[in-house]
């Protein structure tokens, strides 16, 4: 393969990576509305699969710089796009984390219906979808990333929701917690998903200033 | 003294030098062109000497020195190239070689007259060849051949080992080799040897005053025959010394002068046409 | 993919004189992939790809022990050299087109070894050129002279005059060392899409060089093969410490 076939390679790659960690996001909430503990452990198996495919991706970026001597925007990529993988991976073990958070949750019912979690799952799937936007086609847009501020401001809804309840009724605290929990999982992704995003800038322009 | 002026008192001597070589030159040409351009004639150049040099031509003695001439370079230019061609590409560097390069180093300074007593001895009179055309031709060509040698081996060595290497790591064989990328690109440098032995042959008189030359202004038929020469004409007409006899050797000089320069620039010529195609 | 084992180097050693120069040498090439060697200068890479074609022959005072086996037939032995040398081509580090035409170089070897027919040399010819990337350029000046050509065109000339004999196997010592980056760059293009068909050989000084375009590498150090992998491994997790700092460029 010449360098530009095994560039793009390297790109399809990384770009089926955050498919695959989207997924699971989606999964695990999914399980935690329906109770679903199978497809919980499912998330938890196939968990096994997106650190396959980060560890292939490493192997594949070190293998081009030992082989190619990339440097400027090809040593920005690839050097990028390692941290990128990382991010993602990271992102799918926070769909592991709230996968093993439903199976704990013992109670039959939620103590309330979710909906400001979805919603923080809904906005991290964008963020993914955004940040592959840019790393595809090599683009950058400081608007589209307003959203993140979103997630902060659910995630203090939901907090203070869980808060009160908390007040309201003691045997909650157990169910309660673990849902505060989920609420900071899905903001950690959320931030790592911006995380990518700031780093196709960087590939660009070769600006640090704002990873 | 400043290193300035040294440098140009300096450059003033060196041009000097280089200026008398070509003065000197030019004065044994004029010398030769005003004392014996008199003599010059289509006679001069194609009759028969008569009344023993007094009058008459050097035709006799023009074709005389062409033939011995003739002879010497296809003595010499098959041993020289061959032998050359042999040290350079088949014989390792070694006691041998460094031998046979003394050996002819050494025959380039042995002095003419014994290549003569050498000839006569042994071509005349050993092999009974006797007093012909022949037995000066080989003389002057064992004369000439160290120099055909040693200047074919310096033009084959200068052919690039890369040029050599290309063609045996195509599947050339060593003649293959030779033919085709050595030879044509140490033409140049060979020619040039040969100029110099003409120029040698053309001009000796001790090798053919035994082998070759006689004074009868008869023309040889064949190369079993002796020959009159330029140089022993020229000789034998100084040494008589009669007015006429020196106008007809400055003549005689000065052909064999123009002799040699017109060989030379042909040889020159031929060279420049064949090495069209090389270049460096 | 099964690799077929083109040569095979077999306890090679190699004297000038007393002086070893090639120290135990064991090696399989495979067909159809690069395999470069590398090493510090006066390790022997060039002494040993000469042996691959028997041009150590042409020295002096050359002495080798050992066997090399190409497609099975040991070379060292009392074979064929002409055909040898046909089938195992060399393209050496300093370009060395012969003071003829282009149309001439190239026709050379093919006339060495007895084709005539003027079609088929012209067809030789151009499909050799197409072969070596150059035919574009200089399809219109074949009868001028091939030192006419830059460096970088005389270097791809000089390849496909080796290709016009046909070979199986291609030799490179060094052959981007008296060139500028571009035709370096080209030569590596050319040499990526060669090994389809012609299994090759490069030794280079440039590790980068051999990074890029080989599939094996093999790491000399003062006459001895200290180690021979592919050429992910070799530069990203070397079992030798020497070839470590070689490649690290720590000293050589």
């Amino acid at each position: 393969m010449v360098k530009e076939e095994k560039l793009q390679d390297m790109k399809d790659e990384v770009i089926k990576l955050a498919e695959m960690a989207s997924e699971a996001i989606e999964n695990c909430m999914k399980a935690l509305q329906n109770r679903d503990f199978e497809l919980s452990d499912f998330i938890i198996q196939n968990d096994k699969k997106i650190n396959e495919l980060y560890a292939e991706i490493e192997n594949k970026c070190i293998y081009l710089i030992a082989l190619e001597q990339p440097v400027a925007t090809d040593l920005r990529l690839i050097s990028s796009t390692m941290s990128i993988a990382n991010d993602l991976e990271r992102i799918g073990d926070y769909a592991v984390n709230i996968a093993k958070i439903n199976k704990r949750i013992k109670e039959k019912e939620l103590i309330k219906p979710l909906i400001d979690l979805p919603r923080m799952k809904d906005i991290v799937r964008e963020e993914i979808e955004i940040s592959m936007d840019f790393y595809k086609n090599m683009k950058y847009s400081e608007e589209k990333l307003k959203i993140d501020d979103m997630i902060d401001d659910l995630n203090k809804q939901v907090f203070n929701e869980l808060v009160l309840i908390m007040m309201g009724d003691p045997k909650t605290v157990d169910q309660a917690g673990k849902l505060i929990l989920v609420g900071r999982h899905l903001e950690r992704a959320g931030d790592h998903a911006i995380n990518i995003a700031r780093r196709v800038n960087y590939i660009i322009t070769g600006d640090t200033r704002y990873i | 003294m400043n290193v300035y002026k040294e440098e140009k008192i300096m450059k003033t001597l060196l041009w000097g030098s280089a200026l008398f070589t070509v003065f000197i030159l030019i004065a044994i040409l004029s010398f030769l062109i005003i004392k014996g351009a008199g003599a010059l004639s289509i006679d001069f150049l194609t009759k028969i000497p008569t009344d023993s040099g007094e009058k008459g031509g050097i035709f006799p003695a023009i074709l005389g020195t062409l033939y011995l001439v003739t002879i010497a370079v296809l003595t010499a230019a098959p041993l020289g190239i061959g032998g050359a061609i042999y040290l350079v590409e088949f014989q390792r560097e070694g006691i041998i070689t460094k031998i046979i390069r003394f050996g002819a180093d050494t025959l380039n300074g042995v002095p003419s007259i014994i290549f003569g007593l050498f000839g006569f001895a042994f071509l005349v009179y050993y092999l009974k060849l006797g007093v012909c055309i022949l037995s000066g031709g080989l003389t002057l060509g064992f004369m000439i051949l160290p120099t055909v040698l040693r200047t074919s081996e310096e033009a084959l060595r200068a052919v690039p080992r890369g040029d050599k290497e290309g063609s045996y790591a195509l599947g050339a064989t060593k003649l293959q080799t030779i033919r085709n990328i050595v030879l044509p690109q140490s033409f140049s440098g060979i020619i040039t040897g040969i100029i110099l032995g003409i120029g040698r042959a053309a001009g000796e008189t001790a090798p053919i005053i035994f082998t070759a030359a006689i004074l009868n202004p008869v023309l040889p038929k064949s190369v079993f025959d002796p020959t009159m020469t330029l140089p022993t004409h020229l000789y034998n007409l100084v040494s008589e010394a009669t007015p006429d006899k020196l106008l007809n050797a400055y003549g005689t000089a000065l052909v064999l002068v123009m002799i040699i320069l017109i060989t030379t620039y042909s040889a020159l010529l031929l060279r420049r046409y064949f090495t069209r195609n090389i270049r460096r | 993919m099964i690799m077929k084992t083109k040569i095979k180097i077999e306890n090679l050693n190699l004297w000038y004189g007393t002086f070893q120069a090639l120290k135990n040498i064991n090696l399989e090439i495979l067909e159809k992939c690069v395999t470069a060697i590398i090493g510090p200068s006066g390790c022997g890479k060039s002494t040993l790809i000469r042996c691959l074609n028997r041009m150590n022959d042409l020295i002096d005072s050359v002495r080798i022990e050992g066997r090399i086996f190409i497609d099975d037939v040991n070379i060292l032995d009392d074979i064929d050299v002409v055909s040898l040398r046909r089938r195992v081509g060399m393209v050496f580090q300093k370009p060395n087109p012969f003071p003829m035409t282009v149309y001439d170089n190239i026709a050379y070897g093919p006339r060495i070894h007895g084709i005539k027919d003027r079609k088929t040399l012209d067809k030789i010819v151009e499909n050799t050129l197409k072969e070596s990337a150059l035919w574009e350029e200089v399809k219109d000046k074949l009868r001028t002279p091939a030192l006419d050509l830059s460096g970088g065109q005389q270097q791809r000339l000089c390849i496909a005059r080796c290709l016009a004999v046909n070979p199986e196997i291609i030799l490179f010592d060094e052959p981007c060392s008296a060139l500028d980056p571009i035709s370096t760059g080209r030569i590596e293009d050319l040499i990526r899409k060669l090994k389809e068909n012609y299994t090759i050989v490069i030794v280079t000084h440039n590790m980068q060089q051999a990074a890029r375009v080989s599939d094996y590498t093999a790491f000399m150090y003062l006459g001895e093969m200290l180690e021979f992998d592919t050429t992910k491994n070799i530069f990203t997790k070397p079992k030798n410490e020497k070839t470590e700092s070689y490649i690290s460029g720590r000293f050589g």
